[in-house]
């Protein structure tokens, strides 16, 4: 019998470990809201966490990756604007080995090679996941330029029309120092 | 120098190590989640404390070196001229029924963003300085010195904080976080610490009359582009008076409506209306903003840039005013305009004259919501629409923080929508009405360096606005609020790509059949139609 | 940690009650219980007049339903009050039924992808069952300062103890205030959101009074307190001419001290809420702003940029762009 198949019944004790283990990455969540509130709507961040990583584990073990992208990206988007360096915002994929190791660790330490190929895929998915994370940290750039641009949109219209700009504008004085990274 | 991913992610397992009455704000590794300070100039021109270059990077915040009296005696001051205050630095029992209602914890998951542990910032203080039991027990009561690092995290926290008010409607006693944070700023204010977004519109607003500090002449030369845009678009000729005197009345709207996008296109569907209806009114360059940044930096400097609205219309001599669709102008308006700079005795109660209505509920303030003012000629049929021409949209609705929880304006906008619209959808009813989300970037707080926090704050709001994506193909958020037109695009952009957001009134200029036009092929945005944002009606 | 020092307190009081009552019955017979009592009255008297004196500048109800506006709209009447009697109407649904602490819904999703609102009312029935069981058991305790016992609490009494299971009979509010502080106190030690944001003075009054209720029920049901001693030691404190009777157990002593303690407490702890709540001005005030005027006692004026002032910085801007000035006419 196959690792994977051997998996498949630990899968939901997989991935409750795992998501502990993300949980745990938020150190400011002292108050363990994350794990405790279940509505979809008051605890987004618990929530988009729960439903991606079953996207994400079914795709390391099964190796079909359709959905990962999305649940890469829905993870990902949240831990790029919350206080995270980038390494600790992607760490997250790796927890997935603990979780494994932790649920599953005699059953891995018998087949190797089985556990080779699981291991590379989490490490795929890890680099993956860095991708997205730049994604959207660029993303916050071109946002917030657009933004810009829309506060001033009259002087856009103008600009298209060949007529005179005079200057104004929320964003004038002010700005001493340049955003992160 | 490298790790291996073992080490960096042990670091993140422990609970936070420190008990949170100890502060301590690293505001460099930070970035993105705090503003830049008010600049030297604004400060100057409007007269508040302690002008000076800094940074919250600094170690150094130059403050006066007598600046825990200052605070302490500003402490004392607003405690003996607010009754909430007061009474909620007294009688919160921690009972957690608000902790996990604020947009910023849901996002962010920091405790300090928990609206009972805010106020705990203050509170603290307030045990220390002005209970007996703090006196003496200190800790053990729940005092905390007052310190230089207290005073760093005051600034990071209160500045998270937009008074939106969500986490007082579940308080059992209404304990309103605003009134806190309006307290915590102004004691901040009084040492100099504010930001930049907030200071430098304030300053624009007391000088031109405006908070993007656009002068009469550009004022008006926006207004008549626009109007040359509105005409390019319906063939209607539209020419708004500017500070006409004897005019029935002053029509009020936020600086951003005739400046930044979207809200230029609310500000076209404003003429258009007044157009159709034949109203007399005029618009003003003096009184040329509705919203109010000196809310956020304190009720003085809201009543110094209020003060315009009544000045203006008893010069103009017109009989009442009617606001545009902008979230804490109406919070200064419901409730603070009258009190501050009323009574507005030269003013008739608002009256319409389409419709013959008698505002009775602006009786005293003389002031209604476009809103109101709309619903009513709708429901007195007095508007030809027809709601196909929104057909590329298919609508949600965001109530604004303040028109929600400091109005109750819940009826009125969906009432507009439901005729000027064919799909409309609600979002969850626990993320709208009273129980409404943030934007995550009101009270001063929609800059762009503090984009990471917005983002976190606007999650919930987006959330829900994914949902009806997701389950009705929405495509447009509509709301009545000047700052939510101008940051909820950007947070769509990053969480729910494919939902663009209006004005309630852009799409009534949309759906107003008018004498005369042109036969539109164009929304007022120049976009076509019947173009591929249509859909079929199946879900 | 802040629980344990809440209850090294709590136990300290009973110690003292203990070791004290044996000493000098007469002080914590009646000279406690009367200074608690002063304590009480000129503590609250005080601080209430200390917020009253305190002015509400603005009008800040927090608004959670509808405005009255139009005729046709219809407004939502005790969520956002227009008039005096339906602000007293909200701060009724408020106080009796703690409105606020029900508006906590949640959503869940069912298996067929369809959004449902379920309550979330567990903290909100915790804090009905304490708040009413308190009130109840309160009132009646007046059966020990009143002769003869008005009706009505003999009423209360019968009611309370419908279910006749024991002898003596189990009173209602005796299981629920049991079970709603040990959910209050659960709640605090054991929700870690709840327990972050808990302080010592959060524990302490939640055991300070389980150990009023658990030496009150012992009195009850274990060891027997004697009620004509006590009845006559109650009667004699309300005449202003106090006796100690004999026979009152070092339980009842404990039990008195820990309420006299609770009582002298109260004016300078967040247990102020009661009165708090009354005068909360995003309760306790009418949505009415546009249509009555709020007065400010304060309102001091402030630097503002006029018209004038205005029009002579632009002037020659204002000339050019053809908008009408003072002047003109």
């Amino acid at each position: 019998m196959s690792l994977q198949t051997q998996l498949t019944p630990m899968l939901d004790d997989i991935r409750r470990r795992w998501i502990e283990l993300i949980f745990a990455t938020y150190p400011s969540d002292a108050s363990g809201f994350l794990s405790r509130e279940k509505d979809q709507f008051a605890n987004p961040v618990g929530f988009a966490i729960r439903q991606a990583t079953a996207t994400l584990l079914d795709s390391v073990v099964t190796g079909r990756s359709e959905h990962t992208a999305e649940a890469l990206d829905q993870i990902v988007r949240i831990r790029s604007v919350q206080d995270f360096t980038a390494s600790a915002a992607v760490s997250f994929v790796f927890l997935l080995k603990q979780a494994i190791t932790d649920v599953a660790g005699e059953l891995v330490a018998k087949d190797a090679r089985a556990w080779l190929e699981l291991d590379e895929r989490i490490d795929g998915l890890a680099l993956e996941a860095f991708d997205v994370f730049m994604q959207c940290r660029e993303q916050l750039f071109t946002i917030r330029l657009a933004e810009q641009d829309r506060w001033n949109a009259s002087a856009r219209l103008k600009r298209q029309r060949g007529l005179p700009v005079s200057p104004s504008g929320m964003h004038g004085t002010g700005r001493k120092e340049h955003p992160r990274r | 120098m490298s790790k291996t991913p073992e080490e960096l992610l042990q670091i993140h397992y422990h609970p936070p190590k420190h008990d949170w009455m100890d502060p301590s704000i690293d505001f460099e590794a930070r970035r993105g989640t705090w503003s830049y300070p008010g600049g030297v100039k604004s400060l100057e021109y409007l007269g508040l404390p302690n002008p000076r270059e800094w940074s919250p990077t600094d170690e150094d915040w130059k403050l006066p070196p007598n600046w825990q009296e200052i605070v302490h005696r500003g402490f004392k001051d607003l405690l003996t001229k607010y009754r909430s205050l007061r009474i909620f630095m007294d009688c919160c029992v921690r009972c957690g029924a608000c902790a996990d209602k604020c947009h910023f914890f849901i996002g962010s998951g920091d405790p300090k963003n928990m609206p009972v542990l805010r106020a705990e910032l203050l509170r603290s203080v307030y045990r220390k300085d002005f209970t007996t039991a703090g006196k003496i027990l200190g800790r053990a009561a729940g005092g905390r010195a007052l310190t230089i690092d207290v005073i760093k995290e005051w600034f990071y926290y209160f500045y998270q904080c937009t008074e939106c008010r969500r986490c007082s409607v579940f308080c059992p006693y209404g304990i309103d976080t605003a009134e806190i944070t309006m307290a915590a700023r102004e004691l901040l204010n009084l040492l100099g610490i504010n930001i930049n977004w907030i200071v430098e519109p304030v300053a624009n607003c007391q000088r031109t009359g405006n908070h993007l500090g656009i002068q009469p002449h550009t004022f008006k030369d926006n207004v008549e582009f626009l109007c040359e845009e509105l005409e390019d678009i319906t063939g209607i000729h539209v020419d708004p008076p500017i500070n006409k005197k004897g005019a029935e009345i002053l029509f009020i709207m936020p600086s951003a409506d005739y400046f930044a996008d979207p809200g230029i296109y609310t500000f076209m569907g404003y003429m258009l209306l007044f157009k159709y209806l034949g109203l007399d009114y005029t618009l003003s360059a003096y009184a040329s903003e509705g919203g109010n940044f000196g809310l956020f930096l304190s009720r003085d400097t809201a009543k110094r840039l209020n003060y315009k609205m009544y000045a203006e219309a008893k010069r103009l001599g017109v009989k009442w005013i009617l606001g545009g669709e902008c979230g804490h102008m109406w919070r200064v308006v419901n409730q603070y305009m009258d009190t501050m700079n009323g009574p507005a005795d030269f003013l008739e109660v608002p009256r319409s004259p389409v419709t013959g209505t008698v505002f009775e509920n602006a009786a005293s303030t003389k002031m209604v919501h476009i809103c109101e003012f709309t619903a009513d000629l709708i429901h007195h049929g007095k508007l030809k629409l027809d709601p196909s021409r929104n057909d590329w949209a298919r609508v949600t609705y965001h109530d604004a923080c303040n028109p929600a929880r400091a109005m109750g304006l819940l009826e009125e906008p969906r009432y507009l929508l439901k005729h000027a619209v064919n799909h409309f959808y609600e979002m969850p009813e626990n993320t709208i009405r009273e129980q409404t989300f943030c934007c995550g970037a009101g009270a001063g707080l929609g800059n762009d360096e503090n984009i990471d926090m917005r983002m976190r704050g606007g999650l919930p709001r987006a959330n829900a606005v994914k949902y009806v994506h997701e389950q009705h193909r929405v495509n447009l958020l509509t709301c009545i609020c000047a700052i939510d037109r101008a940051v909820l695009p950007t947070l769509m952009d990053f969480w729910v790509p494919g939902v663009r957001v209006s004005g309630i009134h852009e799409l009534i200029g949309n759906a107003l059949v008018i004498d005369g036009e042109n036969e539109r092929t164009t929304n007022l945005r120049g976009e076509p139609l019947h173009g591929e944002g249509e859909v079929s009606d199946d879900v | 940690m802040r629980a344990v020092q809440a209850l090294t307190v709590v136990l300290l009081l009973i110690a003292i009650a203990w070791g004290g009552a044996a000493l000098i019955p007469a002080v914590f017979a009646v000279a406690v219980p009367y200074l608690a009592l002063a304590v009480f009255l000129l503590g609250i008297t005080l601080h209430i007049l200390a917020w009253a004196r305190v002015p509400v500048p603005f009008k800040i109800p927090s608004v959670c339903g509808q405005q009255r506006s139009l005729p046709w709209i219809r407004q939502q009447r005790l969520e956002s009050p227009f008039t005096s009697w339906q602000v007293a109407g909200r701060m009724a649904l408020e106080i009796l039924l703690f409105r606020s602490l029900f508006r906590n819904t949640r959503s869940v999703l069912t298996p067929k992808q369809r959004l449902v609102y379920q309550p979330d009312k567990v903290l909100w029935l915790g804090a009905l069952a304490f708040h009413w069981s308190l009130l109840v058991i309160v009132l009646r305790h007046l059966r020990f300062f009143l002769q003869p016992i008005p009706r009505s609490i003999q009423l209360l009494s019968a009611l309370d103890g419908v279910f006749q299971l024991l002898v003596p009979t189990l009173l209602i509010t005796d299981v629920l205030i049991l079970g709603a502080l040990l959910y209050l106190l659960g709640r605090r030690l054991f929700n870690p959101l709840v327990r972050y944001v808990s302080l010592p003075a959060d524990f302490f009054p939640l055991l300070l009074i389980l150990g009023i209720a658990i030496t009150g029920i012992l009195m009850r049901y274990v060891d027997k307190v004697d009620l004509t001693a006590v009845k006559e030691l109650a009667l004699s404190l309300t005449v202003f001419h106090p006796t100690v009777p004999h026979g009152l157990s070092p339980l009842f002593f404990i039990h008195l001290f820990l309420v006299s303690s609770l009582i002298a407490y109260i004016p300078f702890s967040k247990l102020m809420h009661v009165g708090g709540v009354f005068l909360s001005p995003t309760r306790n005030l009418p949505n009415n702003n546009r249509a009555r005027r709020h007065i400010n006692p304060w309102n001091h004026p402030v630097p503002v940029h006029t018209y004038a002032e205005w029009e002579e910085e632009f002037h020659d801007k204002l000339k050019a762009a053809g908008i009408p000035m003072e002047g003109d006419d």
